[in-house]
């Protein structure tokens, strides 16, 4: 055991006398320093929260309790907000409409979006770098810009104010991003992976369904999420494509309530907001850590 | 220029995990020494608790005296090489250069007086105004180089500067860093885990295991009198044979056995290691060096004589290393250390120990199976305790 | 197996004998290329298209007037004060946006433990649609109740009326703007800050830097491209955004946050100048353009050569 004890046979050999002179301590070192990276994390954590820990506390107020009791803690908590919101059929259909949309774009992006990438990964073929700027380049088109140029499209497909027609442009939306960071997800898969199932004597599709794709589970998550929340959160396509509760989605709805509430019901406001969020945030939580990185992965190539 | 000094040093993360254990040691002033030991050994965080890098857990580091625990490293004085250079990418080489001058503010014209001198000494004028990512690394680490030394630190601390190089040119480098340190006489600290470094290297060399150092000594000394059974299997190429033997009185005096071999200890041996004879009818570990064997002939005497089977041969060119079989048990470092934790035996297809390999030159090589007559210089035996693993000293 | 130029590049990647067909390739990438095609490509030329003809619903006529509308546009005076307006947004939103972002990223880059769990939360906001966003800040904004004005209030200062002052509205929409796009902008400064060699800063320490002075010399002209990034992000969302603004101020009081986004909606579904409204839309995509490509080149002009 002595080799490894406290003393090797150098140390009592040689031990220096150690001078005692002047010791101070850095100021920087200590709680300058500290607070120095704290209170940037203090005030991004008030920053990020704050907002909906006022929409959370408004939301279980009454309604005339809001302006009579403006604590962030309701002294009544009331989930009678939260019960007028579930009430509303405008509610009830557009959450089915988000629920139908969100779930119809995220499957067809990745039917769509996984044989393309793959393709564009793996396959050398005529073309294939103008193809790939041509399913890029539209990532850079603003939404914004695509609301009239849809809308009359719509009205002359005669598909206006229709699921099926949002489900296909949110695909539309949302493949160039998916593609993006597919292709660069099953580039990462060593090809000696694909080159050994070949000689095993699997198929091209085979190896797709046990060798590719079992590997891209994580980017498969990361573009469903991204998708389902792309589809979920959309707004200004939403308000140039539908017109009646027959398709529009939950922030179409809560832009219409909210207009048509004003001032005089914050708690149903919020409710309605935080119950549009609840879900996105259920799902995130689990798997947090894939969005954060997909985003990463995606940003910086 | 600055002496440096380790007093109860102790390094730990969490919970018990130790980096380096009650490390001492003086480092005289213009003194270039080199710490050295396998990866994980504590060298490197030793050497970036000097630079401040690196908190240190308990005791105390001192640079002239002054006890520098709560300087940052600015502070310190101090200047660092790093193994991937450290280069700021998005500043020329004179700007890398001259950034220390800048934060110690400077005045520009004595900023570029010591720049362009300093890249005089390593001769990168040319390369003053490139950036890093068009530099060869060669030069790459003359200008990591460079940055230390303009701004005369009180100490150097190189952190195995050389790793990154290609072998032709780390033994160029090395030897430019020995002149250029004769020359500047700065107090230098050298972590390498390369031996042939260390040796070629160090005024003094500091070899670290577990933590702990094993020993401090020149060059020349640690080679021939190594004070623990790590030491003597880390320094050396082919490292030392280290293996179980007895101590058993002879007819011409004291003998060691080791497997079916037996060798008469040099009286010479006997001074060195004074603790032998203590142990006589006791297991000790026995250490002989690949290099002390030869080719026996008829007058070598019995005592100085072995005869094995070879088991396996690797021919080096000139020299050939020749595994002999035995039955002698390997011990390493780690084996004393732990003795449970496996068996450090390397078998021969007979299944016996192949502990000893000697390094000869023979007329022709011997071939697998066949048996050989070898000589060994007694006086070159060393000699450990079974269960420390230091020298019978 | 191989055949071709063996390197593992992908780009150049070898091809399994007989495997992959470009047929199949063809047929695999198709229907992406479609859908991106009638629901990307074609509105954006088509929109490009129908900026050179004069429509309104009043005609069936819709006659070609070339850069007609394009020019009414530019002699409209409520362009241009929305333009100033946008100008205004944008800059803020750009310039809270970097700053907090900058600031966040530094701080989170220097803990370890509890990283990932600040970190998850700073990226809540990305999952909030702009118009919960918008909502939950005129909550938050509200002059009666909300969080700031008890503050201000508590300190002795008279509330603000956040939202029926043109400046202040302003303000709490840029504010709207930065909360919600910030998660993305600070996850690509913090990726960036930690790719950084580690032993870069610490040569900075043993150089005589002080954290702060590694942090300005060192590490910031290091991340100088994911900087532009989450400028051109920024830049991006704030030129183009509509929602956070229709629902939090509608483009009021007044007119004080009528941005182009909102004109746009304004001449197109209230006044139904698909002509104009389609100008405007091709306006905005060059504005979107011409700003990246200037932020591009100023990191060309600063970021490292």
């Amino acid at each position: 055991m002595a080799v490894t004890q406290d003393h090797g046979p150098a140390a009592a050999a040689a031990r220096p006398a150690m001078p005692r002179t002047r010791r101070r301590r850095s100021l920087l070192g200590g709680p300058l320093r500290r607070a120095a990276i704290w209170l940037p994390l203090a005030a991004l954590v008030v920053w990020t929260l704050g907002p909906f820990l006022i929409s959370v506390s408004v939301s279980f107020k009454a309604p005339a309790q809001v302006f009579a009791d403006p604590g962030l803690i309701p002294d009544e908590p009331t989930l009678d907000a939260y019960k007028r919101v579930i009430d509303r059929p405008g509610f009830r259909s557009a959450l089915w409409n988000s629920v139908v949309i969100g779930f119809g774009s995220l499957i067809l992006t990745l039917l769509i979006g996984v044989p393309a990438a793959y393709a564009f990964a793996r396959f050398r073929f005529r073309g294939r770098h103008l193809m790939l700027l041509f399913a890029l380049l539209p990532m850079l088109v603003p939404k914004v810009g695509l609301m009239f140029p849809l809308f009359l499209v719509a009205v002359e497909l005669k598909a206006f104010d229709s699921r099926l027609f949002l489900i296909l442009v949110f695909t539309g939306m949302l493949l160039p991003l998916a593609v993006w960071l597919l292709i660069g997800f099953f580039q990462a898969i060593p090809r000696e992976l694909e080159e050994a199932a070949a000689v095993d004597g699997a198929s091209q599709l085979r190896m797709l369904f046990h060798v590719v794709l079992p590997l891209s589970i994580p980017a498969l998550l990361t573009v469903a999420v991204l998708a389902f929340r792309e589809a979920w959160n959309e707004f200004e396509l939403v308000l140039a494509l539908t017109q009646t509760s027959a398709s529009r989605t939950l922030p179409y709805e809560l832009y219409l309530m909210q207009s048509a509430t004003g001032i005089a019901d914050y708690p149903l406001q919020n409710a309605f907001a935080l119950l549009t969020i609840l879900p996105l945030i259920l799902v995130y939580l689990r798997i947090e850590r894939y969005v954060a990185e997909g985003l990463l992965s995606g940003a910086v190539k | 220029m600055g002496e440096v000094t380790f007093h109860n040093v102790m390094k730990t993360y969490g919970a018990g995990t130790v980096a380096v254990n009650n490390l001492n040691l003086k480092i005289e002033e213009g003194e270039f020494i080199v710490l050295v030991g396998p990866s994980g050994c504590g060298k490197s965080t030793s050497l970036r608790m000097v630079a401040g890098l690196e908190e240190i857990s308990s005791g105390e580091i001192a640079i002239n005296g002054e006890v520098v625990n709560d300087l940052s490293p600015r502070e310190r004085d101090i200047a660092m090489v790093f193994q991937s250079y450290a280069l700021y990418p998005h500043m020329t080489v004179e700007q890398n250069m001259g950034f220390p001058l800048r934060m110690a503010k400077l005045p520009a014209s004595e900023k570029s007086q010591r720049v362009s001198r300093a890249a005089d000494i390593l001769d990168i004028t040319n390369l003053l105004g490139r950036y890093p990512r068009e530099l060869s690394g060669g030069q790459r680490q003359r200008v990591a180089m460079g940055r230390a030394i303009v701004r005369s630190p009180r100490v150097f601390l190189m952190d195995e500067p050389l790793s990154n190089l290609d072998a032709k040119l780390r033994v160029q480098m090395r030897g430019e860093i020995a002149h250029l340190q004769r020359e500047l006489k700065t107090t230098t600290i050298y972590v390498t885990h390369d031996q042939v470094e260390a040796m070629t290297l160090g005024d003094r060399v500091a070899v670290m295991y577990d933590g702990v150092l094993q020993q401090l000594a020149a060059p020349t000394d640690l080679y021939a009198s190594p004070e623990t059974v790590f030491v003597a299997g880390f320094i050396g190429s082919p490292p030392m044979n280290l293996c179980e033997a007895r101590i058993e009185q002879g007819a011409h005096g004291l003998e060691v056995r080791f497997g079916d071999m037996s060798l008469t200890i040099d009286p010479a041996c006997l001074r060195k290691y004074p603790g032998v004879e203590q142990s006589v009818g006791k297991d000790v570990v026995l250490g002989t060096r690949p290099e002390c064997f030869f080719p026996a002939d008829a007058e070598t005497p019995e005592g100085q004589r072995i005869r094995a089977k070879v088991d396996l041969v690797e021919l080096l060119g000139a020299e050939v290393l020749v595994y002999l079989e035995s039955d002698a048990k390997t011990v390493t470092a780690k084996s004393i250390a732990n003795p449970a934790a496996g068996d450090p035996q390397i078998r021969s297809r007979n299944g016996r120990s192949t502990s000893t390999v000697a390094r000869i030159t023979p007329r022709s090589p011997p071939r697998p199976g066949e048996v050989v007559d070898l000589r060994y210089e007694t006086d070159s035996l060393h000699f450990f305790d079974l269960r420390t693993g230091h020298a019978l000293r | 197996m191989a055949e071709g130029n063996p390197t593992p590049d992908a780009a150049t990647a070898t091809r399994i004998v007989g495997w992959q067909h470009p047929l199949i390739a063809y047929i695999s990438s198709a229907p992406a290329m479609i859908i991106v095609a009638v629901f990307l490509a074609f509105p954006v030329l088509y929109a490009a298209w129908q900026s050179l003809f004069a429509i309104t619903p009043l005609s069936r006529e819709t006659p070609f007037v070339g850069f007609g509308n394009y020019i009414a546009v530019f002699n409209d005076p409520a362009f241009w004060s929305s333009l100033g307006r946008t100008a205004i947004f944008v800059a803020g939103t750009i310039a809270l946006g970097l700053t907090l972002s900058i600031i966040f990223a530094f701080a989170l880059n220097r803990i370890v433990s509890g990283l990932r769990f600040i970190r998850g939360l700073a990226i809540l906001p990305y999952i909030v649609s702009s118009v919960a966003a918008a909502l939950m800040f005129r909550t938050l904004f509200n002059s009666d109740f909300g969080f700031p004005n008890q503050v201000l209030e508590f300190l002795g200062f008279e509330g603000i009326a956040w939202l029926s002052n043109g400046f202040y509205a302003m303000i709490v929409v840029i504010l709207a703007q930065v909360w919600t796009d910030l998660p993305l902008a600070l996850l690509f400064i913090l990726g960036g800050l930690q790719t950084i060699d580690k032993q870069l800063t610490e040569a900075a320490l043993v150089d005589g830097a002080t954290g702060l002075r590694s942090a300005i010399h060192i590490s910031l002209p290091l991340i100088v491209p994911q900087i532009t990034l989450a400028t051109v992000w920024f830049s991006f969302k704030a030129v183009t955004s509509l929602g956070t603004v229709l629902a939090l101020t509608g483009g009021g009081p007044g007119d004080s946050t009528q941005l182009l986004t909102l004109e746009m909606v304004r001449l197109g579904f209230d006044e139904y100048d698909t002509g104009t409204a389609m100008a405007l839309v091709i306006i905005i995509f060059l504005l979107n353009a011409g700003l990246t490509l200037f932020y591009l080149s100023l990191q060309r002009k600063f970021g490292m050569k």
